[in-house]
């Protein structure tokens, strides 16, 4: 059975979303697949959250929460995706226009959303790997992993890029 | 470092901002309103109704906008329905088909399998094996070569465990191709044993390789961080015959048939 959820946000509520946006939306750019809107990431984990758990006020650590969730739906989002692409081949349909950053971001698609929401936490906020870990539900040990690896993919695009440019 | 960390902020610096008012008010309109009811896919592949909130991109375009899709929709209607309902029988002849198989040239195991879909195969294939181990796996799909990876938690090495590791990287013990009952094609390489490090640390684990005959790439690849001093769960008889479950299971999930091999052409895997 749905639980019945508020149809307006009290004022503490709404003093969170005013504070928390600005670096979720920042967060939700960073992770979102291509076609998405960082700001719909945004809207789509509040209304989530209220949904589900009735209240934002009563989360421990809202921010945490909040970008794990948006995590989560951009995941879903890159996912969905993938099987449309798959099924629109499979029904012998000419290839859907795929979403795409602009031109200079094209090839950081690559990265998984989970490795660049790692490094975006540890490189631009600086967070240690112990809080990264916390906040995207994974141990430290999964974290690392996914820094290095999304690392490794994310400068290899980079000099790629600059070989290009230059050649 | 510096040009990663603008590469990270050009990504995150890509979705202009809007007003925090506009943000609120969307939120209180979806919550009095319940979101817009939409069909989608779940992962049990079955079709559900779930809702759905209107993006807050969405509604920012201009009324004309939406006149002009109303307008377009009605003609695509108008023209689309009557040619539907004549290839139709078509459509159905193609859905009343057999199970879906899985196709290497163009399919990711990231899109067939679920995370959850994952921990219920290694959970299946760990009571094959005669286990319960819970490495608390965490699965990640690695998007460039459609593959799930499977890593645990915490498994630090200190300078002899990585030299015990090493040694034990150096051999890499391959399966008997008798092994893999019910597959025999997947007889080249079942290979685990190796060494994974960084610069920032190091850690041992083990790959599961799994070749088939006429497919260049290996068809199924896992990485588990694993612990060869673990007498418990010794490596020769406990991470082969649990590599080979897992791949049991996934491939009969895929719908793999071992007489109709996939054309070495369209090997994709790598």
């Amino acid at each position: 059975m749905r639980r019945k959820h508020p149809d307006r946000l009290d004022e503490d509520e709404r003093k969170l979303v005013e504070e928390l946006y600005p670096s979720l939306r920042r967060f939700a750019s960073a992770v979102r697949p291509p076609g998405e809107d960082g700001n719909d990431l945004v809207q789509d984990a509040f209304l989530r959250v209220i949904r589900t758990r009735g209240s934002l006020s009563g989360l421990d650590h809202p921010a945490a929460y909040l970008r794990r969730t948006i995590l989560h739906l951009a995941q879903d989002h890159q996912r969905s995706e993938r099987r449309r692409r798959r099924a629109w081949v499979k029904l012998g349909c000419e290839q859907a226009e795929v979403p795409a950053y602009s031109w200079e971001l094209e090839e950081l698609r690559l990265v998984s959303p989970k490795a660049r929401a790692v490094l975006y936490l540890r490189i631009i906020e600086g967070w240690p790997y112990e809080d990264i870990a916390r906040m995207l539900g994974c141990s430290q040990t999964s974290a690392r992993v996914a820094a290095s690896r999304g690392r490794q993919q994310l400068e290899s695009v980079l000099s790629e890029g600059v070989s290009d440019a230059t050649a | 470092m510096r040009q990663l960390e603008d590469a990270l902020d050009l990504l995150a610096g890509q979705d202009p901002p809007i007003d925090t008012t506009e943000m609120i008010d969307s939120i209180e309109q979806h919550l009095s309103q319940g979101g817009v009811p939409v069909v989608a896919w779940n992962g049990s592949r079955t079709m559900q109704i779930q809702e759905k909130p209107r993006q807050i991109t969405q509604r920012r375009l201009s009324k004309s906008v939406w006149v002009f899709a109303a307008a377009l929709a009605a003609a695509v209607m108008a023209i689309g329905i009557p040619l539907w309902l004549l290839g139709r029988s078509s459509v159905q002849d193609v859905a009343s088909t057999s199970a879906e198989v899985f196709d290497f040239s163009q399919d990711s195991m990231c899109d067939w399998f679920t995370a959850e879909e994952m921990n219920q195969i290694v959970v299946a294939a760990q009571q094959l094996v005669g286990t319960t181990m819970d490495f608390g796996y965490e699965w990640e799909c690695q998007p460039e070569s459609g593959r799930w990876t499977a890593s645990t938690s915490e498994v630090w090495l200190g300078p002899l465990s990585v030299a015990q590791a090493m040694s034990w990287a150096a051999q890499p013990h391959t399966t008997a191709p008798d092994d893999f009952v019910g597959h025999e094609r997947l007889d080249e390489s079942v290979t685990y044993g190796n060494l994974h490090g960084s610069t920032m640390w190091m850690m041992e684990g083990m790959n599961t390789d799994l070749r088939i005959e006429g497919h260049e790439n290996e068809v199924l690849w896992f990485w588990v961080v694993a612990d060869p001093r673990d007498s418990t769960h010794p490596v020769d008889t406990y991470y082969a015959p649990l590599g080979f479950a897992l791949a049991d299971a996934m491939l009969r999930d895929m719908n793999w048939v071992d007489e109709a091999p996939p054309e070495s052409g369209s090997d994709q895997t790598s």
